[in-house]
């Protein structure tokens, strides 16, 4: 064989990638690894507030909803004497069938899923957002 | 990765690592700057990439002699590692002759793989510089590694 002949382009980029692949790379002295993790550990990385898995308009509603309800079963379930128009109004509302509501095993698991989704969704925000809390 | 690219620059073990943990460290604090928009490790080494060039330029300590850049303890009873070595010890002598620029594009190319539009994105030099640069590179890579391995460099390519 002849060392001293060209390479043309092909071979020597062959050679080049096999030399590179075989011998190429430069180990880092053992224990970089914790050593960049203890780094990260201890630095106070600025935490972007990402958007909420439910964002808040929906909390807002909900709440909403919940107070109007709440007003709602409350009103209905008092027994009125005067009736001024406030009462009247309520009065004119359709009943609220709460009894077969929470017969009602659809509603119930219903309700339930969205009670979980919402806590979940608060739990995993505040760890999110907990600079204390390893990812 | 991250390591070799900086020790191809900085050429210095332990300022190689110290630019590799400033690396992870940035990449880290600026998470949310990715954008996707190419590769997770291409974006890894252009960090890693101006990391260690700015410390190169700050750099007031001499560098080790070529002689002596990344040569591996064999191990004697394995022909084959010691084999490795030797040629590690060339590349590495090699590549000290190009300059630190050159170098890490050399290895962009060859040991990682990047393609030519990565090094661009990697480096910020403009695609026919970095042409250039391998061209070049690739011609001096080849006339050291041939006077340095000599008959291995034809086992190398399968002849």
């Amino acid at each position: 064989m002849d060392a001293h002949r060209r390479l043309n382009d092909q071979d020597a980029d062959k050679a080049l990638l096999e030399l590179f692949h075989t011998s190429g790379r430069i180990a880092a002295s053992e224990g970089i690894e914790t050593r960049i993790l203890e780094r990260i550990a201890h630095s106070n990385r600025p935490i972007a507030p990402a958007s909420a898995l439910i964002p808040g308009w929906v909390w807002a509603t909900l709440a909403g909803g919940a107070v109007t309800l709440t007003a709602y079963l409350f009103a209905v379930a008092t027994p009125t004497i005067e009736v001024g128009p406030i009462e009247r109004a309520l009065t004119n509302l359709p009943r609220f069938p709460l009894d077969s509501m929470l017969s009602s095993p659809w509603l119930l698991v219903t309700a339930t899923s969205a009670i979980a989704l919402l806590a979940m969704d608060t739990v995993l925000n505040r760890m999110r957002l907990d600079p204390h809390v390893k990812h | 990765m991250v390591h070799t690219a900086s020790y191809r620059i900085l050429r210095n073990q332990e300022e190689a690592e110290e630019a590799t943990q400033d690396t992870f460290m940035k990449a880290y604090q600026n998470l949310g700057g990715y954008q996707g928009g190419s590769k997770f490790s291409t974006w890894l080494f252009s960090i890693a990439y101006r990391t260690a060039i700015s410390q190169l330029r700050r750099r007031r300590i001499p560098t080790a002699s070529i002689d002596n850049l990344g040569v591996l303890e064999p191990n004697a009873h394995d022909p084959l590692a010691v084999e490795t070595v030797d040629r590690s010890a060339a590349l590495n002598k090699a590549l000290a002759q190009l300059p630190p620029e050159d170098a890490a594009i050399v290895s962009f190319f060859y040991l990682e793989e990047l393609s030519v539009e990565e090094i661009v994105t990697v480096t910020g030099l403009g695609a026919s510089n970095v042409k250039v640069k391998l061209h070049r590179s690739r011609k001096r890579l080849l006339e050291i590694l041939q006077r340095e391995l000599k008959e291995e460099v034809w086992t190398l390519i399968g002849d």
